[in-house]
Order: structure tokens, then sequence, then C-alpha cells
């Protein structure tokens, strides 16, 4: 019968939506061109100006090798972004290849491969990143690569799940029905439709792929010592918190502030899709 | 109480800017029972809903005058429609799975009414919910209220929703599609239970877009299009001698045993092969070539024998209706002539060359051959593609090109670069035809292929189906709840239960003189437009 009108829904402004647009437009602006916001070199130390506070010629004050904070903030940007970006493609893509295998790669295939995700999934993530480390050794293609085998098995869950969900679809069947050949449905029909949802996932994911790749480089597992980071600046600055709150503050605010702003846009999106994916 | 139960004058619903209803105006006196009739989007349900405070979030509801059960309910507080719902007002919904709490036996659904209208002595409650699921002829109802929704099939779902409705002894009954997902024996079943009520002093509002069913029950009826009333009248004269032409459309469009061979869209755009009655096309007799053979086909879920010994052979040229109620196995029958699922026993054969006993990839060549048009045409087309991607996917050199294809199925090319969901329901069943055909295929698989349809566009869909077997002479295996429909379309008919056919043949010998007492129950069961006055015909 005749469903009743859908109440008009207004789209509501969200302040927080703007903030968080604003931040991540701000934090690939620094990542793209540092140089323009950075006013000192990320790692020229100066024996002579260790632990100044905020003031006209250090913004944000210097560290405890008289580095300037917000240069070195600044300049961290782009690592964190890339290994963000970084692991969260490669956790997709890992995703993507073991779902599709575990769902169309017959049965064998999908107990293999789900009963493998199962045993991952059992070890705790930073357990695992730490294993991969240990085994590939510490620097940022490292940590990139062991955030994305970190979140890779939710990605290919969920790709398995979507997969299998859109092969019993009625368009499948359609196309099952035309000759279509299987290779050619997965990847008109199947691939496209299943990914969606994961693509977002995917953005919500760089936001917690940049906080788990600082916490690997606050356990020194990162990119080597004077690299700007700012996972190995908090760790820096571990010792001088009383007396130097802006060695360890102003770096965790960039953490915090970029994975939100991810966040906070990620699920935007997420809304739009599942909006519109919803008849 | 003197005076009508429910006055409406000059009410108005609008959502926004888009007015859902204009101007009506009706009465309902005590124990009559009263029918409003219309398609999809004419307004007929928020109508029925505005007179229990339901027509939605948004809705703007103005009247002169609106007096349900002497109470004045223009502007009415929410606490006091609480009183109104349940009490002088109760509401059965079309879908009992999701109008029933799945998570709460229906037996407290119907003790909750109970009690808030202090129905029952609070003692009494549970004795009473027991009662009245009898009442509605619930068999074991001491067992069957302490059981969930989901364990219900959905004849018992509906009584059991019927009963809360009339928990508390309401003086009017809305019914909203309240058959409509039911086979049709069951729907027998509830419009006999709807009757009982009226007998008993209930007044009804029934909401329906199915004449038949409404011609059983209604004294009065209001027919419903784009949100005004263009009849109403006492239901036979309304049925007998309509006097608007949309009132004549939709009787006109029925279909049955007495529209086989004939149109049943009034005014027939002529098609691009002179649209003449699909009568026997030339040659249909004579060709008797058998292009689909099923043999002793049998297949197993679990214990459960879905589809057994069955057998049939498809002719080419020909339509062979299968029908059945849920459950009966006539859809596995389908998934099995097309090869989507295997059979565990016997063999489909296509053009007399084996086709169930193939590998897939042994299948796929000759695909092209057998099509299937799906009940549901929006879940079988990918929502990203546009029209033109989705047909091209099907087209094949040598076959026919887009363009006639949409000339077939009567859809502008200015569809082309629309998505599916941004099509109505009759152009994605007409879309689902067309891709269907361009590889040009011997047989048409239709499973239920007008179910989700109005009763107006399904007529065109199945005039459109009827023309194209004359011109193509392309064999249906038409799967069918319907039996009407099938009745229309169909020159053999199957009749299928519990997985087996029961009978099997001439489609006028069949459902005309049935041989065995299952296909005779099913043919009583179905609704007739003279039910009002059996034996007479009309139109």
């Amino acid at each position: 019968m005749t469903a009743l009108p859908p109440p008009s829904r207004r789209p509501r402004v969200r302040a927080g939506l703007w903030l968080g647009a604003a931040v991540l437009a701000a934090l690939v602006l620094v990542a793209l061109v540092p140089s323009l916001l950075a006013p000192h070199s990320p790692t020229e130390a100066d024996p002579l100006r260790t632990l100044l506070p905020p003031g006209a010629h250090h913004p944000l004050g210097t560290d405890q090798n008289g580095r300037d904070v917000l240069s070195r903030m600044v300049h961290g940007a782009r690592p964190s972004l890339l290994s963000g970006l970084g692991a969260s493609g490669l956790a997709l893509l890992g995703g993507t290849a073991l779902g599709l295998l575990a769902a169309r790669g017959g049965r064998v295939a999908d107990q293999v491969v789900t009963r493998g995700l199962d045993v991952f999934m059992a070890i705790p993530g930073l357990l695992l990143a730490l294993l991969v480390i240990a085994v590939a050794g510490p620097g940022t293609l490292n940590v990139v690569l062991a955030v994305a085998v970190l979140t890779m098995p939710v990605y290919a869950r969920i790709v398995r799940a979507q997969i299998l969900q859109i092969s019993r679809s009625g368009y499948v069947e359609g196309a099952v029905t035309l000759g279509v050949r299987p290779a050619a449905i997965v990847w008109r029909h199947v691939l496209p439709n299943a990914l969606g949802p994961v693509l977002v996932l995917a953005t919500l994911g760089v936001g917690s792929a940049i906080g788990a790749g600082s916490t690997l480089s606050f356990l020194g597992l990162g990119p080597r010592p004077p690299a700007p980071e700012w996972g190995a600046m908090l760790a820096d600055s571990r010792g001088y918190y009383a007396v130097a709150w802006w060695t360890a503050v102003f770096p965790g605010v960039a953490i915090t502030g970029s994975v939100l702003a991810i966040t906070v846009v990620g699920r935007h999106l997420q809304r739009r899709v599942e909006g519109r994916r919803v008849p | 109480m003197t005076g009508p139960l429910v006055e409406a004058r000059g009410l108005r619903i609008g959502f926004g800017a888009e007015r859902a209803v204009r101007e009506v105006s009706f009465r309902i006196e005590p124990g009559e029972c009263v029918a409003f009739v219309g398609e999809s989007g004419s307004g007929k349900s928020v109508t029925a809903r505005s007179l229990v405070g339901l027509a939605g979030p948004g809705a703007d509801v103005r009247a002169e005058r609106l007096v349900v059960g002497g109470t004045d309910v223009r502007r009415l507080p929410e606490r006091r429609w609480r009183s109104i719902r349940g009490g002088v007002v109760g509401l059965v919904l079309q879908d009992a799975l999701v109008s029933l709490d799945p998570l709460r036996p229906v037996g407290a659904e119907i003790a909750e009414t109970l009690r808030r209208h202090r129905a029952a002595p609070r003692g009494r409650v549970r004795e009473r919910t027991i009662e009245l699921l009898a009442t509605v002829g619930v068999p074991e109802p001491g067992l069957r209220a302490r059981q969930r929704p989901h364990q219900l099939s959905g004849g018992l779902r509906q009584r059991a929703l019927i009963a809360s409705a009339i928990a508390a002894d309401p003086a009017l009954l809305i019914a909203d599609e309240p058959t409509t997902a039911l086979d049709v024996t069951v729907q027998a079943q509830i419009l006999d239970l709807l009757a009982e009520r009226k007998r008993a002093g209930t007044a009804l509002l029934l909401i329906s877009h199915d004449l038949a069913v409404v011609a059983r029950l209604a004294d009065r009826v209001h027919v419903m299009k784009d949100g005004a009333f263009v009849e109403e009248g006492p239901v036979r004269e309304v049925l007998r001698a309509p006097r608007h032409p949309y009132t004549r459309t939709l009787l006109a469009a029925i279909p049955s045993e007495r529209t086989r061979g004939s149109r049943l869209t009034v005014t027939a755009e002529p098609g691009p092969a002179a649209a003449s009655a699909p009568g026997p096309a030339p040659g249909r007799e004579a060709a008797r070539k058998v292009v689909v053979e099923a043999d002793g086909l049998v297949k197993a879920f679990g214990d459960r024998r879905a589809v057994d010994e069955v057998s049939f052979r498809l002719h080419a040229g020909e339509t062979l209706g299968i029908v059945g109620e849920s459950g009966s196995g006539k859809t596995t029958v389908a998934r099995l002539v097309l090869g989507l699922v295997p059979p565990d026993g016997g063999e489909v054969r296509l053009d007399g060359a084996p086709w169930s006993a193939l590998s897939e990839s042994g299948r796929r060549p000759r695909r092209r051959e057998i099509q299937l048009v799906h009940q549901d045409p929006l879940s079988s087309f990918d929502p990203r593609l546009t029209v033109r991607r989705l047909l091209n996917e099907a087209l094949r050199d040598g076959g026919p090109s887009r363009a006639t294809l949409l000339d077939q199925v009567r859809l502008s090319p200015a569809l082309l670069d629309r998505r599916p969901r941004e099509l109505s329901g009759g152009q994605r069943q007409r879309l689902a035809i067309a891709r269907a055909l361009a590889p040009s295929p011997r047989v048409l698989v239709c499973d239920e292929p007008v179910s989700a349809l109005d009763v107006s566009v399904q007529a065109q869909v199945l005039d459109l189906l009827a023309d194209l077997q004359a011109r193509l002479g392309v064999a249906y295996l038409f799967v069918s709840h319907h039996l009407g429909v099938v009745h229309h379309l169909s020159d053999r008919v199957l009749v299928m239960r519990g997985g087996r056919v029961v009978e099997a043949g001439p489609v006028g010998r069949v459902l005309t003189r049935p041989a065995t007492a299952y296909t005779r129950e099913l043919v009583a069961a179905i609704p007739r437009l003279d039910g009002a006055d059996a034996g007479e015909p009309v139109a």
C-alpha cells in the first residue's frame, strides 16, 4: 500500500561538520606546502633556545633541543597524513582482495580466509603491529605496513559480507541469466556496489590509522629521531611536561584534532551514502 | 450515540507543498462498511489515517468538519487521540509482520489494548485475550497468545492484529489493505472475518486497490484518484454502472476469465504492430515445437521438498501458467527452469538439448535463449547504472537494437539516462521486459511480473506481454499467485501445492471446471466483482 510520505527533512547546518572540514582543509594545505606556515626549520636545533615558552619569535615555543614546535608540527603533518592514507589504502586493497577471495573463491578459500581473519583479530592490535615492526624493522614505511595489517581484517570481513549479499541480489542473477561471465559480473556489478560503504569506512579509517601510526612512533618505532613526527614529539616531551607543557600539548592537539576532523567528515559521508542506499 | 460515526467535510491534507488530499467529504454510519478504492499515491491511506491522528509527521490536516465518534478531532491533543485509537477506532494494517512488535508475544499486544482502554477487568485480561483470539478464529488461542509474530503464518498474524484492533470493542475498524500480502484462500478467510465483525455491529472503513475485495464487503464505495473522490455511491451501482471514466478504466483493467483474449486498457494506443487482440497468432497452434521440457524435477531444501516430481512441456509461442499459494514451489520451478539452481532430481531440457545437466559455463552460451522477468524490477537492476547501460549489457549483435526494444515496450528514449530508482513501477517493469527481450529469447520466465503493480499499470504490462507474444512468438512460463491474471493470459496452467502439481491442463478447463478439490477451493476463494450479488455478470 501507499507508504506514508517521508517526513520533510531539512538538512541542518552542522557547525561541527564545517569545523571538521576546515581543519581537514588546513591539514591538507599544511601537508602540501609546509614551508608556507613553518617559521623555522623543523630539525635545526639551537642549544641556546631550549624549552622557550610560546612567544613572538616561536609562536608555540621550542622543545628540549631548541627546535621550533610549530615548525615541527607543520612538517609532521605530511608524514602523518600520508601514513594514514597509505595504511588505509593498503588495508582497503588487501582487505578487498581477501574479502573477494573468501566470498567468491569457493568453500575452502572462504574457510581458510575467514578462520585466518579470526585468528588475526584474536591478537591484540598493538601486539600485532609490534610483531610486524619486529620482523620488518622500524621506519615510516614499516609503520604504514603494520597499521595496514592491523586494520585489514575489518575491511576483509565487510567486503566479504557485502559481496555475499550483492551476489545474491536480483541484478546479479539478472546478469547471470544474460550469460555474462562471472569475472565481468564481479567487475561490473559486484565490486562497485560492494565497495561504496567500504570506501566510506576507509575514510574513517584514515583517522584511526593516523592515531595508530602516532602510537607506534611514540613507542620509538617510527621515523628516525630528528625527523618531525607527532607521536615522536609527544614521546620526546615526556621528561618535560612539568616545565614545558607546550612540547606535549600542541602535538597532542594536532593528533586529536586531525583524527577528530577526519572522523567527523567521514561520518558525514557515511550518512550521505547510507541515505542514498536506503530505498 | 446518534448521527454518523465519522463525518468529514472539506478534509484537506498536505505535506509541505504537496497536497495529498484535496477537499474530500464522507460519512460513516454506525455498522456500515465504507470502502476507499484507489491506486498507490491516491491519498486513500492518508485520509483514513487522519481519522486516528496518524496522517504522518509533517502532515497538515485541515477540515471544515472532522468528527470521529462524537468528538471534534481537529487540533486534538495527542493525549486525547490515544483514547480514540483503539477505543473508538481500531486500525488494521496491511503487513502484520511489521505492525506487530517482533519481540513480544501477540497476546501481550492484545492485552495492552485491553488494559489501556480498561476493556476488561484487570484480573480477566489474560482470559479475555484468549477469548479474542478465539473470536478471530485463531486455533489453539492459549498457545498462540504466547507466541511471537514470526512464529505465526501470515493469516494468523493478520487475525492477531485484528484481535488487538477489536479488543476495546471500537465502533469503527479501519482496515488498510488487510489482505494484500495474503494468499487467496487466506484472503477469503480474513474477508469472512471482517464480514463477521460487521454483522456484530462494527462499522468498517476498508482501504484497498482491489475492487473485487471491496465488492464483497462494502456497502458504499469512494473511488479515489489524485487526492479526491472521483466517484462515490452504493457499491453495486458503482460496480455495475460506473459513471466516471476512471472507475470504468479500473474495472476494465481487472484481468479475469472474462477478459481473456481481449485488451485490458481501454484506450489502446495502437502499437507498432497494430494492437490487435492477442488471440492465437498465426502458426501458433501449428508450430507446437517443445522448447522447454521439465521431467520429474525435484528440489529439496533441507528436509523439505520444495519441488516434488514436477513435469511439463512448454511449446513455442504459448503461455504456460503456474499458479499456487506461497510456499507451493512455483518460484523454485521457475529458478530450476532458468538454471539458477540445480535440480536434485529430474532434468530440464531446452530445445531438446540438455540444460539443467550442463555446467554453468556450458549453459552460458545458450543463456540468451531463456530470460527472466522478475517480480521486483527494482532489485533486478544494478542501482548505479543508467537505463542505457542496463540495456547495453543485454544487447547482442544481430539482436534487436536499443531503439527497437524501447519502442516495443513503449518506453520513451528520454528515459535512457535515468537510473532504475528514477522510474515508476510500470516503467521499471517495461524496462525489465525490454532487457529480457534484448537477447531475442525463445522463452521468457515471468515470476509474478505484475504483482507489485497497480491494477491499471498491471493492465498495461499484461497487454504489452500479450502483444509481444503475438508479434515475436516468445513462449512464456508465467508464474503467479493471481488466478485472474493467469486466466487472462495463459493457454495452459499448472496448479501447484506443496511442491507437487495437483492439476494441469488448458486454462479454460482447469480454472472453470476444476477437477480437484484444491483447485476448486482456490477458484472459489477469488474475490469477484459480482460478489455483491452473486450470479449477475458485471460490466
